[in-house]
């Protein structure tokens, strides 16, 4: 277990280490970052002059050693649109309304995928295997940009029950989290219910009817912890989307987040800032993943790491 | 036991029957939403799609107030909504074909190459499959834009990124029991070349994955695109995106509604038929790729 | 052998029960009847798809849903119809009363479970034991079955067991709540021959030890004649040939009995289909009209062809409760 853990960390290191080349690669290729420090007019001296503050006139692979020197530091730069501030400080900050609305939305949306998958899979071929199947069919062709815009119209413009946007009590998180989580919900409820039908064919199962388990016991105790197990290894995905959903859903409902903050940056052409909001998000999906591997191993006993 | 006897079928009735094996009601809403706007939206669209009157702006649509002459309304610049969803559909399905061509492209020959070589070739493209499907497609797009600006070509390269890993991985898993065949082995000892193998010999056992793979994944290239469009970091403006679009209404949904609500529900429609499509044609000709 | 025989105490008459598949609906068990005593080991005999497990899942009122369904006849068990027992009543019986061992260890416990926790499952569903003592009592069943160590083996997980292991652990499960009849669904099919032998020798133990009556499931005749008091010979879904076990091996009546015994292997000669007989078991939906066994009897008559047999009681030697369904019965050269 900790010899797999230790190259599963060493492995979480090395695609992150590809990730922040492709940002750097990126942010020195497609042009002189020095365009967007400079005024229209300065002359060539004075770009000259910034060229040589920032260390961009030194060969990039010094320039990117330099980047991840102090990347790993925890400094990314400072903000280029937002001056006194670093690009990690103002992540930071919005960081927690982030986590709080991705961390709300995958609660409630696990909650609910799980239990109608399940009983979708019990309920093979009946009514509410067909309304399951729909949901699923729906929620994975809904645009999540325009199911907030039709869920504001709905319920926070017509019936006004629930605040347009902003971040706030519980009832500011409803809209921003249905929107967030109807495609995961669709998602892991399709998953939830093959996993599940694989597992009531098991012996196992029926064992534990011969020995007689109620019926509930069987479903929600014998067969939904095997069946747990392929949902849980899409949670990292889960988690990824989440994050990147939260750029368009903190968009919309002015959610002010670390996905508001990326697009405001994007907006300003603060790259640094861009820069900060990405490579933290893929740690965040990367230690969700880890973090997965290790549950995975908590969850299903026949997992032996070597 | 009695055995059901079923009615001779007639001629109609065969047909019907035949028919009914295609899934009718996605392929229809396709062509009528996606294909025939995409190809013929010059001699459809009723309006000329950038261009609009500032006096007939926010017109409704026909049975909310409105007249024929928009059915869906007109956005805030008085361009009408339909024709403007008429020529999106040109751009979902142009970004989307486009990005799928190009993503599966290189997808599949690294995939072959890595299942066909195996070795060190394989480990490398697969770690890169790995970092590849590791990056969330929203994040390198919003680098790419913050790099570059938004456009067509940006678009492409971010819809080819996020899927190249996937046909790639497939399509190597495939080759690896493909190339072990004796029909494999019998034209190695015929003196075929590598490339002649692969081409000749294993491409078409694995065109059925990449059919399928490529059709499950149009819809969700659609919403890809439309979503980096919401944003801005798509098409720019004026080019009518059903995503822009979307965006366009996105203040306005109070006063007209319209404006968001009809290219939204363009998307939706046409990704759900997509994806009916999509699952299909899987279960005809892939059973196999039911996880992807 | 020091067993004693004692009452009847199950008593299965005219047992129906229906499959509904994609074939059409047809019996799966079609009027099975036979009785078990105290003590008394059933063998029910048959290649597969004859309808011995079937028959065991429709006492348990455990058929695969929604395809099963009793559709006719009487359980008496205790002096109560089972069939007639609500869901609730029959969890009760079921693992208490009468417990089932299944086919392959290797799939048959719950691999996300430790062992303690799944045989004290049982024990705490059935048994007004307190929490804490269930453990003991865990641990004592499976020291019956005589898993090594068992302290230290409640903590493991089946997956960290050898397939003979488990099969010893689920009969632990199935006699934890001291049940009046196990049924041994081919428990030995999937296990080796050494390992077989120890099993049988080991469930041969525990019922000489606890009263215990058997219904053993299999289709080797060579395990019916070193385990079983009786034998039920089924094919098709009905009982063929019901006696004890001596009579009905050293007197045969049904052909199909007959042939089956003249290809029995031997524990150390397992074979996969035991029969010398030429032809297919028919398909459920597509049974012939009259006797089933028709197609592929070397005895077959005119009258074979016109209805199934009724049971006709075997004279001769020995022939106490021996019936065989066969119209040769009626013959006294036969």
């Amino acid at each position: 277990m900790q010899r797999y853990l230790a190259r599963r960390i060493l492995q979480s290191l090395i695609t992150l280490l590809a990730i922040s080349v492709v940002v750097f690669a990126l942010s020195r290729l497609s042009g002189n970052p020095v365009d967007a420090l400079l005024p229209d007019d300065a002359t060539p001296e004075e770009a000259a002059i910034v060229m040589q503050e920032w260390g961009l006139d030194r060969p990039l692979h010094i320039q990117y050693w330099s980047f991840l020197r102090n990347a790993v530091q925890g400094n990314l730069g400072d903000s280029l649109k937002w001056p006194g501030e670093t690009a990690m400080a103002m992540v930071w900050q919005r960081l927690p309304a982030t986590l709080q609305l991705g961390g709300f939305a995958i609660i409630v949306s696990t909650l609910i995928a799980i239990p109608i998958g399940v009983l979708a899979a019990v309920n093979k071929g009946k009514w509410f295997d067909g309304f399951g199947k729909l949901i699923a069919l729906i929620g994975q062709a809904v645009p999540s940009f325009w199911l907030a815009i039709v869920l504001i119209w709905v319920f926070a413009v017509h019936w006004n029950v629930f605040p347009t946007s902003g971040r706030g009590g519980l009832e500011h998180m409803v809209l921003p989290a249905i929107a967030m989580g109807w495609y995961q919900v669709a998602a892991l409820m399709r998953l939830t219910r093959s996993a599940t039908l694989e597992v009531l064919d098991n012996e196992y199962i029926k064992l534990a009817r011969l020995k007689g388990v109620p019926e509930w016991r069987v479903i929600w105790v014998h067969t939904l912890r095997n069946a747990a197990i392929t949902p849980l290894t899409y949670f990292g995905v889960i988690v990824g989307y989440i994050f990147t959903g939260s750029v368009v859903i903190e968009t919309v409902f002015a959610w002010p987040g670390t996905g508001l903050l990326a697009i405001e940056a994007i907006r300003a052409r603060d790259y640094t800032v861009v820069q900060a909001v990405v490579l933290t998000f893929a740690v965040v999906f990367i230690v969700a993943n880890l973090i997965v591997d290790v549950l995975y191993a908590v969850v299903d006993p026949r997992i032996r790491y070597t | 036991m009695a055995v059901i006897e079923s009615a001779e079928p007639n001629a109609f009735r065969r047909m019907w029957r035949w028919l009914r094996g295609y899934p009718l009601i996605p392929i229809f809403v396709l062509l009528v939403l996606l294909v025939f706007p995409a190809i013929f939206a010059d001699v459809l669209a009723p309006h000329d799609p950038t261009q609009g009157a500032i006096r007939n702006r926010r017109q409704p649509p026909i049975f909310f107030g409105g007249t024929w002459e928009y059915p869906l309304g007109t956005d805030r610049l008085g361009r009408d909504i339909l024709s403007r969803i008429m020529y999106g559909a040109r751009v979902s399905l142009s970004i989307s074909l486009v990005g799928i061509f190009v993503g599966g492209l290189i997808g599949v020959t690294l995939g072959m190459l890595a299942g066909y070589f195996r070795g060190w070739l394989d480990a490398v493209i697969m770690r890169l499959v790995e970092i590849s499907l590791a990056l969330p497609a929203i994040l390198l797009a919003l680098v790419l834009a913050a790099a570059t600006g938004p456009s067509f070509q940006t678009i492409i390269v971010v819809v080819a990124f996020v899927l190249w890993a996937l046909y790639a991985r497939q399509v190597r898993g495939e080759v690896l029991s493909i190339r072990e065949r004796d029909y494999v082995a019998r034209a190695r000892v015929a003196g075929a070349s590598e490339l002649w193998i692969m081409v000749r010999h294993i491409l078409p056992n694995v065109a059925n994955t990449i059919i399928v793979l490529a059709t499950l994944q149009v819809g969700s290239v659609i919403i890809l695109e439309a979503t980096l469009s919401f944003l801005g970091l798509g098409v720019p403006r004026p080019t009518p995106a059903w995503g822009l679009m979307v965006a366009d209404g996105r203040q306005l949904i109070v006063s007209a509604w319209w404006i968001s609500f009809f290219p939204g529900l363009a998307i939706t429609l046409t990704v759900f038929s997509l994806n009916l499509l999509g699952d299909w044609l899987r279960d005809r000709l892939d059973p196999r790729l039911a996880q992807v | 052998m020091t067993k004693t025989i004692g009452d009847t105490i199950l008593r299965v008459e005219d047992l129906q029960t229906e499959l509904r598949t994609k074939m059409g609906v047809f019996k799966a068990v079609d009027g099975v009847s036979f009785t078990l005593r105290q003590g008394e080991t059933l063998g029910i005999v048959g290649e597969s798809g004859s309808g011995k497990s079937m028959t065991a899942l429709s006492l348990l009122g455990v058929l695969p849903k929604p395809a099963g369904k009793i559709v006719g006849g009487r359980v008496m068990f205790d002096g109560q119809d089972l069939l007639t027992k609500s869901e609730q009543q029959m969890r009760r019986i079921r693992g208490g009363s009468i417990s089932m061992v299944l086919q392959d260890p290797q799939t048959s416990l719950n691999p996300v479970y430790t062992i303690g926790s799944q045989v004290t499952e049982a024990i705490a569903l059935h048994r007004d034991v307190p929490r804490r003592s269930r453990i003991g009592r865990a641990i004592d069943a499976l020291r019956e079955v005589h898993v090594a160590a068992p302290e230290q083996r409640v903590k493991d997980y089946p997956h960290q067991m050898s397939g003979g292991m488990k099969q010893r652990v689920s009969g632990a499960i199935a006699i934890s709540c001291e049940p009046k009849i196990l049924i041994a669904d081919e428990p030995t099919t999937a296990l080796d021959v050494t390992i077989q032998s120890q099993y049988l020798r080991l469930l041969r133990e525990i019922q000489d030890r606890s009263g215990l009556s058997v219904i053993f499931i299999t289709h080797d005749f060579g395990i019916v004649a070193n385990m079983c008091d009786s034998v039920a010979v089924m094919y098709a879904g009905r009982v063929v040939e019901y006696g004890p076990v001596r009579d009905l091996f050293n007197n045969p009546r049904h052909p199909y009995t007959r042939a089956l015994l003249n290809s029995v292997p031997t524990m150390d000669r397992r074979v996969e289909r035991l029969y010398s007989i030429p032809g297919q078991p028919p398909a459920l939906w597509d049974l012939p009209k009259g006797c089933h066994f028709l197609p592929r009897c070397p005895f077959a008559e005119q009258r074979c062809e016109t209805a199934y047999p009724p049971d006709i009681a075997a004279v001769g030697l020995g022939a106490g409760a021996h019936t065989a369904r066969c119209w040769k019965l009626e013959d006294p050269t036969w």
